[in-house]
């Protein structure tokens, strides 16, 4: 005779304790509803227009919303200013945040206290550091204008002027964002076998040669992740142009993420910020898929 | 058997008294902005309307100003929006449309009183088909007044205000500190998005001209009085050189004594007096930018707006008159130092005893009108301070900005109308 099989029959099927799929669906229960769920909403919001702010699926207009934000010469711009922020943030991150893990890992005394240091500013409200960021930038009163008077410079406006604006927010955005990778790496360096190096001295390398052919090889995967992390956290920052500068001036600081708080909650334009968000995801996406693919390795030490 | 019937009636009487009392008993939710002013004035006036009904709890939240908006719309997402809501007049057209708050009833007040009661210019913003949406408790005044710090203006031998618009100009040119490429000390401040939006739509109609088209479906700002009110904007950053445009507020810029004279509505008054008394403050009427009189448009200023679906619409309209009735807005208007909205309060001695700073707005009202329906007024203020940013910057051409300011308003609109 042919018996129904019991939900607890069938999840045992599947290789999962009855207590292993209870934990799992409690802890993808969150992920499903604060993250997919709302990106299968806002791609859907996408294709749709509104009668009204609270009814924002009123009619399908297919891709309407992505055709008139392609004619938006704001969103044009929002675009490279995403990427023109990228290119400054990534290499002076990768740059400053490595040799100083690098520094970090051959000192034995204050590592810690000095690492403590570095991540510091990450954990530090953003809101709270692009204030302070504002009277360093002031170009009257602030510090850097006066260092570069001392230096005999010309003092600039860094947050009014279009030229500087969204340099100095990337500035101050790679002051923030070291301390987490400069942990990371000295975690990758220190993962490091010695032996390696042990080995290499025997074979008279000098310490360049110990860097590019042993630490560079084997920290790909930290780089990897680093690259990934960094890239991602430049394409969405928002908090420091919100407060330094609102996107401006001209335009000059208006990334995707700002152009889709101004449309979703300044202009209430839901259909709209939803189809720039879907941009925002593929944009990200891509690069993510396109740098796991690069900087596949098959190997492990 | 007598006496039991007595006794069934009045413990029936006191049932059925216990039970109306405690259905009586109503509690309004009310939210407003962070502001400790309007937050001293609101409390009071809810504390005397408590006291006068005791059957009504009004719960008083408030929110910092640039959250309000996405609380709010959440809040009415969800359907856990409050009885009533201190709107700014920016906000509640889009409300009214969206039919998220209630008509002001007739009982209260019909359309024709409320224009009799208010300047135009106070409400005109909150009307919506012919229908009033809101009761006003202040009137915005971003174009009008110049705020001065007199210490600085006397420090370079300018011993008394502006009255003309050359005379702003001389006053600040001497006012005005250079260093290097940029200005330390600006003369005349005009710069945030509302005050240059403001001046520009001002400017222009000083010059004669008219940015509506007749029934207000598209702009027009390829005129030529638009081009001279763009350029006299221009004029203050490239020919006299007597401010620079910074992203920093105007009123921070004037405590920071960094501006001899700042274009700024009189409500920054109020907190300049109160957290900065040791400056040495004047306010001035702005001198109108041409020989005729200081026309200027301005928008609503903050109302209280009952939402739909409000299960107690008649206790919070009850609240709404009392908060807005001529004795409640005095002390409203004397406690936040706003400029009233009722056409009863102009050139209240009372008010100006408090607030002798009154006296430019008084004077200047008689020059203000509606800004019109901007359909997406964020949305406005941000395309004209864009473009007023980039000719002040020398990046395009002002024939250029009006351009773009036309063409991407009117763009605003037709899609705001659904052509």
């Amino acid at each position: 005779m042919y018996r129904m099989p019991t939900l607890k029959r069938r999840i045992k099927s599947w290789g999962f304790t009855p207590f292993v799929a209870i934990s799992l669906v409690i802890l993808l229960m969150p992920l499903f509803v604060f993250s997919f769920w709302p990106i299968v909403e806002g791609f859907i919001l996408s294709f749709f227009r509104g009668s009204s702010v609270l009814r924002p699926v009123d009619e399908f207009v297919k891709l309407r919303n992505y055709k008139d934000m392609l004619s938006d010469r704001i969103f044009r711009t929002a675009i490279v200013n995403t990427f023109k922020f990228s290119l400054m943030v990534l290499p002076m991150n990768i740059l400053l945040s490595l040799p100083i893990a690098l520094g970090l890992n051959t000192i034995t005394r204050f590592r810690e206290a000095l690492r403590s240091a570095y991540f510091l500013p990450a954990v530090t409200s953003v809101v709270a550091v692009s204030i302070v960021w504002i009277y360093l930038y002031n170009p009257h009163v602030g510090l850097i204008n006066t260092v570069v008077e001392v230096l005999g410079l010309m003092p600039q406006a860094w947050l009014s002027d279009p030229k500087w604006a969204l340099f100095s927010i990337a500035v101050m955005w790679v002051w923030r964002d070291l301390g987490y990778n400069v942990v990371v790496f000295l975690a990758g360096l220190q993962g490091i076998p010695t032996y390696f190096y042990e080995a290499a001295r025997i074979d008279g390398a000098n310490g360049f040669q110990l860097f590019r052919y042993i630490t560079v090889p084997l920290l790909r995967p930290v780089m990897q992740f680093v690259v990934i992390m960094t890239a991602i956290s430049s394409f969405k920052v928002f908090d420091p142009i919100q407060v330094m500068t609102s996107g401006g001036p001209m335009r000059a600081t208006t990334n995707l993420v700002f152009y889709v708080y101004e449309h979703a909650f300044e202009y209430l334009k839901m259909n709209q910020a939803a189809a720039a968000s879907v941009v925002l995801f593929g944009i990200i996406l891509l690069i993510t898929l396109l740098q796991l693919f690069h900087f596949r390795t098959q190997w492990e030490y | 058997m007598r006496k039991l019937l007595g006794l069934f009636m009045v413990i029936s009487l006191l049932l059925a008294g216990s039970i109306g009392a405690y259905a009586e008993q109503i509690t309004l939710h009310m939210w407003g902005h962070s502001n400790a002013f309007f937050e001293q004035a609101n409390r009071d006036i809810i504390a005397a309307y408590e006291a006068l009904n005791p059957n009504v709890k009004i719960i008083y939240e408030t929110f910092p100003y640039d959250t309000f908006l996405q609380k709010s719309l959440t809040s009415f997402s969800v359907g856990e929006q409050p009885d009533i809501l201190e709107m700014s007049g920016r906000l509640i057209m889009s409300y009214a449309k969206n039919g998220l708050v209630e008509p002001v009833p007739a009982e209260l007040m019909t359309t024709e009183e409320m224009e009799e009661a208010f300047f135009e210019g106070a409400i005109g913003g909150y009307k919506h088909n012919g229908v009033y949406y809101a009761m006003p408790r202040e009137s915005n005044f971003e174009y009008g007044g110049i705020l001065a710090n007199m210490e600085i203006l006397r420090s370079v031998g300018v011993e008394t205000l502006p009255t003309t618009w050359d005379e702003l100009i001389e006053a600040a040119k001497k006012a005005t500190i250079k260093r290097g490429n940029l200005i330390s000390r600006h003369g005349f401040y005009l710069g945030g998005g509302d005050a240059t939006v403001y001046y520009l739509l001002a400017f222009i109609l000083q010059n004669g001209g008219e940015y509506w088209n007749e029934d207000q479906t598209a702009v027009n700002f390829t005129t030529p009085e638009a081009k001279k009110a763009l350029q006299e904007i221009v004029n203050l950053t490239a020919a006299h050189q007597v401010m620079a445009r910074e992203t920093t507020a105007p009123t921070d810029i004037f405590v920071q004594q960094r501006a001899a004279m700042v274009a700024i509505g009189s409500w920054a008054i109020s907190f300049v007096k109160s957290e900065y008394p040791e400056l040495e403050i004047a306010y001035f009427p702005t001198p109108s930018v041409t020989d005729a009189d200081p026309n200027y448009a301005s928008q609503s200023g903050w109302g209280l707006v009952v939402s739909k679906d409000t299960p107690h619409q008649d206790v919070a309209w009850d609240f709404v008159k009392f908060a807005t009735s001529t004795e409640q807005a005095r002390h409203f208007l004397k406690t936040t130092m706003n400029i009233p909205p009722n056409k009863a309060l102009m050139s209240d001695p009372e008010l100006l005893e408090v607030n002798p700073y009154l006296e430019v707005p008084f004077k200047m009202m008689p020059y203000g009108r509606p800004l019109g329906d901007l359909r997406n007024a964020q949305q406005f203020v941000r395309i004209i301070m864009d473009a007023v940013d980039a000719a002040a910057l020398g990046q395009i051409s002002i024939d250029q900005a009006l351009q773009n300011i036309e063409a991407e308003i009117n763009q605003m609109i037709a899609e705001a109308d659904g052509r």
